[in-house]
């Protein structure tokens, strides 16, 4: 293997941490808005997780400000919220928890990409221990959606989130 | 004379040859031991008896392929348990189900270990193909132990080992889950912190399928307490963030007072990583 470095890696976010971290960081204010809006639509079981999962995004959200400082994004990721928040307002709950599932599937690759490109380990064990717990999100909402083979709860074929198709 | 009968004004009395006496035996005992004798050689501290030489672990330093390593390790633990646990023939009648997900569980192990393994060789590392014999001995074996009984330690089986091998998958999966989550704060390279997470979020799955079929429905989602135990249900997303606490497991037969024995998993740490000098036996 590599020979080890001597220098190690960062704490705080890097210059060009920051702009990956912003990113997330407006995604998950997008998916706070929109929890918010399935919550409105759904039965009450399916209420109850949305509540839930809801206030755990958000809980992402502040930690990334926290992190970002006066870096962090001022506004949800808008085109990302409008391209969702039809699917995310309306149906029946195995329809919104499919909506639910794919997007918590895509947020997990999108922030194991983040965590493949950034250097400060205060960003990554952050995400890491966010991403530990969408994948959790994934698992039960497969289950409200109506999914029973093993391969639906427990494999991600979702492509992450990017810059390009939801620009900030 | 005082009340005691001893006269405090001679220069002779109990007290103070008590106190003269033990001086005297703690200073001989000083200087023999300060002596140059052969119980004492120059440099090192004097000791009675014998003492059979040591030799030290060479120094090591937890390096990415030492984390990659130590992960593997885990991942083999992980395979080795269920392999034991679908031996005991426990997944028949309604729980025949079960068997088809510890297959799976088994088999997304061995896709992890050989996913592992390729990071390790890909980098010119070298490999760490087995269980660690750290966590065997710490957590898996006296859980089986605990499920299983042993008539040696004389443990008691348990009565309920179906629940039992049930709550040693969540706690094994939830160990894996923290395991490569803590990893991230000591892998150098992101990419490399990206490939282990990625394992990571797939044992976080396990660990919430095992979770709701332990505890099933809506009430087995978040949080929640043992109104009798007090202590926290199993739960699917037990909270916001993934957790790098202690992992209690509650297994066994249940003691007088109705508890069972709690079995408390950390992740593996300096004392049991898979150290480049460390192989397979």
């Amino acid at each position: 293997m590599d020979a080890p470095t001597t220098t190690a890696p960062p704490k705080q976010p890097t210059k060009s941490d920051i702009a990956v971290l912003q990113f997330a960081h407006g995604i998950e204010l997008a998916m706070t808005a929109l929890y918010a809006k399935a919550s409105a639509a759904a039965g009450k079981d399916l209420k109850v997780v949305t509540d839930l999962f809801g206030a755990h995004h958000l809980a992402y959200a502040q930690s990334l400000a926290g992190l970002l400082g006066r870096s962090a994004a001022t506004a949800q990721n808008a085109s990302f919220y409008t391209a969702f928040v039809a699917a995310a307002a309306s149906g029946s709950d195995a329809e919104l928890a499919g909506t639910f599932l794919s997007l918590e599937n895509s947020l997990v690759k999108t922030h194991l990409g983040v965590l493949g490109t950034i250097t400060g380990t205060d960003g990554a064990q952050l995400v890491a221990s966010i991403i530990s717990v969408q994948g959790r999100h994934a698992a039960v909402l497969a289950g409200f959606a109506g999914k029973k083979a093993l391969g639906d709860i427990l494999d991600n074929a979702a492509e992450p989130l990017d810059t390009k198709t939801y620009p900030a | 004379m005082n009340s005691n009968n001893f006269d405090m004004s001679s220069p002779v009395n109990r007290r103070r040859f008590l106190l003269t006496g033990g001086f005297a035996i703690a200073t001989t005992t000083l200087l023999a031991a300060c002596g140059k004798g052969p119980q004492s050689p120059a440099g090192a501290f004097p000791r009675i008896g014998e003492v059979p030489p040591t030799t030290g672990l060479p120094t090591a330093a937890p390096t990415d392929e030492v984390l990659l390593r130590t992960a593997t390790s885990l991942e083999f633990n992980a395979i080795d348990t269920y392999k034991k646990v679908l031996e005991l023939g426990l997944f028949t009648g309604s729980a025949a189900g079960t068997a088809a997900v510890v297959n799976r569980f088994k088999a997304d192990h061995e896709a992890h270990a050989k996913a592992l393994s390729g990071v390790i060789t890909e980098a010119k590392g070298e490999t760490f193909e087995c269980a660690n014999e750290q966590i065997n001995k710490l957590y898996i074996n006296p859980a089986l132990d605990l499920i299983l009984g042993n008539k040696d330690a004389g443990i008691a089986a348990s009565d309920t080992p179906l629940d039992d091998v049930m709550a040693l998958a969540l706690g094994l999966e939830t160990l894996a889950a923290e395991t490569y989550q803590f990893y991230v704060s000591l892998l150098s390279q992101p990419k490399l912190r990206a490939a282990a997470m990625g394992i990571g979020e797939q044992e976080s799955r396990h660990a919430a399928v095992l979770a709701q079929a332990i505890n099933p429905g809506i009430a087995g989602i978040g949080p929640s307490t043992n109104e009798k135990t007090g202590k926290p249900n199993p739960a699917a997303v037990p909270g916001p963030f993934g957790s790098l606490g202690t992992i209690a497991v509650a297994l066994g037969k249940p003691n007088e007072a109705g508890n069972k024995t709690t079995l408390n998993m950390e992740t593996p740490s300096l004392n049991s990583m898979a150290y480049e000098y460390a192989k397979c036996s």
